[in-house]
């Protein structure tokens, strides 16, 4: 139990700087609006090491510090849906297919877009978004996806997690 | 079992293949159909809305400079020779100043923390 917290508070810390180096130090690299999901190889590991339990905590723990750090309440409203949606994607996918962890975090990745896009859709009530910015989070999501899945996949080869926990 | 380790050692198994393909199909054709739009719908006006509720829609073709201020912050659009952008905005990222210039039907310009859209229409 000890340990478990432990490995709990280690990974939310990760996975706020993760959200910090995206929200400050490397914003818009790419595209304006377009981030990486560093804070989705957390997630990931967390999943994938630990069990949905360990996700679910680590990722929604990390969206209200981010929240609270960078954001006001309406950016909380996208944080969590894009969050949840594709954390709940992930962990079906990790159950019921045999996705790698590459081919679930492309799929989280990209759900995580769409619902991001789907509320923007309809706290914005404006319908035209959809088509103008789909394509673009579509592919942006499986590109991210696999970059998160790749480092995410390397990350557990090297890691030596203490087996009892 | 072997074969299967093979396969993920070489990259994605044929169902994440499959998933990737299908996504990358569905942006596509979005796409297409986004770009046809643009084409055969002419521009004519520009939509702006702040929060869910119409703002103001004005004329494409005028040259206007619309200053935007409320509780969520400050935002300055220009619209001048049929072409649409942020000019200033007080916002912490900045995405929306940095889309630059649209001119085309159904292309939109987006600040979301004022809540606020700029959208080409017909």
């Amino acid at each position: 139990m000890g340990k478990k917290v432990a490995y709990a508070g280690m990974m939310i810390a990760l996975a706020f700087v993760f959200g910090y180096i995206e929200n400050v130090a490397i914003r818009d690299v790419f595209i304006p609006g377009i981030k990486i999901g560093l804070a989705n190889i957390v997630v990931i590991v967390a999943l994938w090491k630990f069990g949905n339990k360990m996700a679910f905590t680590v990722s929604i723990i990390r969206v209200v510090l981010s929240g609270a750090t960078y954001g006001n309440a309406y950016s909380f409203v996208y944080s969590v849906s894009g969050g949840m949606c594709a954390l709940i994607l992930m962990i079906v996918l990790k159950k019921y297919t045999n996705f790698s962890v590459k081919g679930v975090s492309v799929a989280g990745a990209v759900a995580h877009n769409v619902a991001q896009l789907l509320v923007a859709v309809i706290l914005l009530g404006n319908k035209w978004l959809f088509v103008s910015y789909l394509p673009l989070l579509l592919i942006s999501g499986v590109i991210m996806g696999l970059v998160t899945g790749v480092i995410g996949t390397a990350v557990m080869k090297r890691m030596i997690f203490s087996e009892r926990l | 079992m072997s074969d299967e380790n093979n396969k993920e050692v070489k990259g994605l198994k044929k169902k994440e293949k499959l998933l990737i393909v299908a996504v990358i199909v569905v942006a596509v054709v979005v796409m297409i159909s986004g770009t046809v739009i643009n084409a055969f719908i002419p521009a004519g006006k520009v939509i702006i809305t702040v929060g869910n509720k119409e703002y103001e829609t004005v004329s494409l073709k005028e040259n206007k400079r619309i200053v935007i201020e409320n509780e969520y912050g400050e935002n300055i659009i220009i619209i001048k020779d049929e072409q649409v952008f942020m000019e200033r905005a007080d916002c912490p990222n900045k995405t929306c100043v940095k889309k630059g210039k649209i001119t085309k039907t159904g292309q939109s310009i987006v600040c979301l923390p004022h809540r606020l859209t700029v959208t080409i229409s017909d």
